[in-house]
């Protein structure tokens, strides 16, 4: 088993949360703060993995990144539900978007974080105690950000196909490519 | 574009503003030339429109039509456009919303969402769009547009809309962007970008 912290001997009661991210770093620092909180802590790296570490140990919930090496964290969703439909899932991306967002929420994730974020705020994700702030709402979005934010649309309604994507808007699929890979502008 | 059937009529005649029998829309935008054109669209597509242009005048307003769908923008001069989405589905559970917005940001369509919003689109967006996204069934997103604007295009009237909300003052603009005031203006004294 490649988790780090496989599922400990087993606490009666404890809750136990999958922590889905590629990032080892952050994956660690959320294993101290969640098992500091009482969770029964496994992980996984990569969207493989996280299917065999999710049917070994069933979660109650799961933190979920998006853009993994193998694949999008979403399509674990349906897994999650069947394996426990229970599951409460939070997802926690660097890569967020309006529109990947939106498709998160619909598909019956519970929260939708943007990295970076600090440990509680996960915590109190996967309790359901985060307290919905819509934040300040006086400030535009950056013209970067509107121009990015679309790019992102239209590539989640494309499925997130590269190639269909950047036929749509007309660009070229690298410049396309090179503005996916990075974070959204401020 | 074929509209699935709807509910009968509110009956309400007071604030009609078309007397066909199309699905109702609520529409709420405290930008009343974007109402406005947006309410032609959305009547020329079959839609009976019912407008508010306040977080108020939008909760009476829901407590006297029964609205099929609703576009409600965000950003409501006495509130935000989410308790509204709160108030009419809890008033109308079926009715469809959609969020508009030219403030998006990743907490507010979150919380959008959880409020009951099927979409959450940052203006500009076309009368299309927005069909696409008030009919749109599933858990994802409706389909691309077939002819979707190019991305530059869109920053671009991002701008410009900004631009007209501070009253064509390139400084104000500017600072609310966050720009350089000569990026700015460089960009306003070139024509828009193609389609």
């Amino acid at each position: 088993m490649a988790s780090e912290r496989g599922m400990a001997a087993a606490e009666a009661g404890a809750t136990r949360v999958l922590v889905v991210d590629d990032d080892a770093p952050l994956r660690r620092s959320l294993v101290r703060t969640l098992e500091r909180e009482g969770f029964q802590v496994a992980t996984a790296g990569s969207l493989k993995e996280a299917y065999d570490v999710a049917a070994e140990v069933l979660p109650d919930c799961v933190v979920l990144d998006l853009n993994l090496e193998d694949g999008h964290g979403l399509e674990l969703l349906q897994t999650l539900k069947e394996l426990r439909p229970s599951c409460r899932v939070v997802v926690l991306t660097g890569y967020d978007s309006i529109a990947s967002s939106v498709v998160a929420l619909k598909s019956g994730v519970a929260h939708y974080l943007a990295k970076p974020v600090a440990s509680e705020a996960v915590v109190a994700a996967l309790r359901g105690e985060l307290e919905e702030s819509a934040g300040p709402i006086d400030q535009p979005m950056s013209a970067d950000r509107v121009r990015w934010e679309y790019i992102q649309r239209i590539f989640e309604q494309s499925n997130r196909n590269v190639s269909e994507t950047a036929r749509r808007l007309g660009m070229h699929r690298r410049t396309l490519q090179r503005i996916l890979a990075k974070r959204a502008p401020r | 574009m074929s509209l699935e059937p709807t509910g009968g009529p509110s009956g309400l005649a007071t604030e009609r503003t078309s007397e066909t029998d199309g699905p109702v829309l609520m529409l709420v935008d405290d930008d009343a030339p974007l109402r406005r054109s947006l309410q032609r669209a959305m009547e020329r597509r079959g839609f009976r429109v019912f407008q508010a242009e306040s977080l108020k005048s939008g909760i009476s307003l829901a407590h006297t039509i029964k609205p099929d769908y609703a576009v409600i923008d965000l950003r409501l001069e006495d509130g935000s456009g989410i308790e509204l989405v709160k108030k009419l589905r809890e008033l109308h559970p079926q009715v469809r919303v959609v969020i508009l917005t030219g403030y998006g940001n990743i907490a507010t369509a979150v919380a959008a969402v959880k409020a009951g919003a099927i979409d959450y689109l940052a203006k500009p967006v076309d009368a299309d769009d927005v069909i696409d996204a008030l009919l749109a069934t599933g858990s994802g997103l409706p389909p691309p547009p077939a002819n979707p604007m190019s991305a530059d295009r869109v920053r671009w009237e991002h701008i410009q809309r900004v631009f007209e909300q501070c009253n064509r003052n390139v400084s104000e603009t500017a600072r609310r962007l966050n720009m350089h005031r000569r990026t700015l203006q460089r960009i306003l004294n070139k024509r828009a970008p193609r389609e």
